[in-house]
């Protein structure tokens, strides 16, 4: 057994002092150098003793939080090592993991130091691993690091009672073509469900009842046993919820306001628990403010909305712009003309009219916030859209909004917490589907 | 007993010795120098470090100035040294450990019995040095055995 250092000190003491003895033939030093020799063999004895107290007492307990993991995953798994430990030995406990299985978090390793009451101790481990191999791992055991002021003693404990407990990590599908495929207004998620999609999100070992049509053949080939593919659950997706804040410095009713934050809070509160989320776009005519892309909780979702939906001071304006297909539309009506006989300055300034339309349409520069919103809509890829908005003042955002959502084929509604709600029918040129006022 | 107390004690035995040493010494103008560096390293080396080695060495500087020759009673001077060490690092508090300390005792009154008994320090020499070997052999086999038997090896 490895002394310390005092150990070897000592020990080279007690040859410097034999070495003496045999070169003067001295007995007094031959009797230091021997004497000092039995304090290093008394104190190992009692030292295995220690060793041997300490080991006979060892009990380990491991439990795991899941013993099935996806490859790269995580676990939390906790150890208890009861020990007894003998006065003034300082013990370390180690927990050894399999190969292929890293610490992700917490840590492997404690200390005690026995006193002078000997009671069996309890050391926790607790930590997280991470598993970077597949296949079913087993836990080696543990270490035990024993040592008092004169030895110090490593042993290893890989005995059945000390290791054995396995995990079954499964692979990940790596080499899938895709994952997460969003179409048709549905989504895929990572959960199992009765409608499956057509994205992987993992592999298990084949049990009774399984289809047979989902076995990875490949995979159970290399692996000597039956693996299925878990497809991908289906889950609706939210509509897209496009709040349109009322302008600060304009005035506006305050009931409609706050009838249009209810509904707000309503179909978000909604969306998360009939969808499991919510996205929404805060703007305020041209301005874009904020935007949620998967908000899964009810009460931050409905905190955010409370620190957010208030009248704002914007920034920009849009000056009652008018987008490309509501110029077009104009340009039509003007050139098909009116009554066969109008009044020679009405016709003059529908020409004058004409002449200036046609030479917007000709500036192929679009606004700013046409960009913006082209671009989160395709981010948010969302099949149905609701704005709610007041409709107070100048509404060109909305029918941008309106005709950069229909180039994409979303459908889009219209809520507001005004009293004319019906002054923008289709016949106003805006494609919403429907238009609804708030109660 | 309290610990510091009893390595007080110990020191002031040991101390106690060396002064009744010192008339029959013919190194004993050595002894008082050698005994105040004793107490200075032992009280000044616990702000430093370990001193115990350190102690160790001087004190076994002491015990072979002390002696005119060997007899009976360099055993417990000797004795009474390695209780200050053991005092020293707190492991003379327990049953266990005074019991060591016993059988630290036995076997170097045994040694020094076979010195005296065979009045040649080969000889003794190799007979002891035998018996120390076999027992660090004895527990050498057992802690084999014990990391088999640990490791998940048949007993």
């Amino acid at each position: 057994m490895p002394g310390t250092r005092l150990t070897q000190g000592i020990a080279a003491l007690a040859i410097l002092f034999v070495a003496m003895a045999v070169a003067t033939d001295g007995e007094i030093p031959l009797f230091i150098g021997i004497s000092l020799l039995w304090v290093i063999a008394a104190r190992s004895i009692l030292f295995d003793r220690a060793c041997r107290t300490v080991t006979g007492s060892l009990g380990v307990e491991r439990s795991l939080d899941r013993h099935l993991i996806l490859e790269m995953n995580t676990t939390r798994i906790a150890t208890t090592v009861t020990l007894a430990v003998p006065p003034r030995v300082a013990v370390a406990v180690r927990e050894i993991l399999p190969p292929g299985i890293f610490l992700h978090q917490g840590t492997l390793d404690a200390e005690v130091t026995g006193t002078e009451v000997q009671v069996p101790l309890e050391i926790p481990l607790t930590y997280e691993i991470m598993a970077k191999v597949h296949g079913t791992l087993k836990f080696p055991g543990i270490s035990l690091r024993i040592a008092d002021r004169f030895f110090a003693r490593e042993i290893l404990l890989t005995a059945p009672g000390f290791g054995g407990t396995e995990i079954l990590v499964q692979p990940r599908p790596d080499f899938e073509t895709s994952r997460r495929q969003s179409e048709f207004g549905t989504r895929e998620i990572e959960k199992s469900a009765f409608i499956t999609g057509l994205g992987i999100r993992g592999f298990r070992e084949y049990s009774a009842g399984d289809d047979l049509r989902q076995i990875d053949w490949k995979l159970s080939a290399k692996h000597e046993k039956l693996l299925i593919r878990e497809y991908m659950g289906i889950m609706r997706q939210s509509p897209l919820l496009i709040i349109d804040l009322p302008d600060r410095g304009v005035p506006y009713d305050p009931r409609a306001f706050h009838r249009m934050v209810r509904g707000v809070a309503g179909s978000v509160e909604h969306s998360i628990r009939s969808n499991g989320h919510a996205a929404y776009l805060l703007i305020s005519g041209v301005n874009i403010l904020a935007m949620v892309s998967e908000e899964k909780h009810v009460l931050v979702a409905l905190a955010n909305l409370r620190d957010n939906l208030h009248p704002v001071d914007r920034s920009s304006h849009a000056y009652r712009v008018l987008n490309r297909r509501d110029l077009r539309m104009r340009i039509r009506m003007l050139r098909a003309g009116g009554p066969a006989e109008i009044p020679p300055e009405i016709e003059a300034f529908r020409r004058a009219l004409l002449l200036r339309y046609e030479s917007h349409l000709k500036d192929s520069s679009l606004p700013l916030f046409y960009g913006q919103v082209a671009r989160a809509l395709s981010l948010f890829n969302r099949e149905e859209i609701i704005i709610f908005s007041l409709l107070e003042g100048d509404v060109s955002h909305v029918r941008a909004i309106t005709a950069i959502a229909d180039t994409m084929k979303a459908r889009v509604s219209l809520r507001t917490g005004g009293q004319d709600s019906f002054r923008f029918l289709p016949r106003d040129g805006l494609l919403w589907e429907r238009v609804e006022a708030l109660p | 007993m309290n610990q510091g107390t009893l390595h007080l004690l110990l020191v002031l035995l040991f101390g106690g010795l060396l002064g009744a040493a010192l008339p029959v010494s013919p190194l004993w103008y050595l002894i008082p120098p050698l005994f105040i560096a004793f107490l200075a390293v032992m009280v000044a080396g616990r702000r430093v470090g370990d001193p115990e080695f350190l102690v160790l060495c001087i004190g076994e500087l002491l015990v072979v100035v002390s002696g005119t020759g060997l007899s009976l009673s360099i055993l417990p001077l000797q004795c009474l040294l390695i209780g200050v060490i053991l005092a020293e690092l707190h492991l003379l508090a327990g049953r266990k450990d005074v019991a060591w300390f016993g059988v630290y005792t036995l076997g170097a009154s045994a040694s020094l019995a076979l010195i005296l008994g065979i009045r040649n320090v080969l000889v003794s020499g190799i007979i002891t040095g035998v018996f120390l070997l076999c027992i660090f052999f004895g527990l050498t086999v057992r802690e084999h055995e014990q990391q088999r038997v640990l490791a998940g090896g048949s007993s």
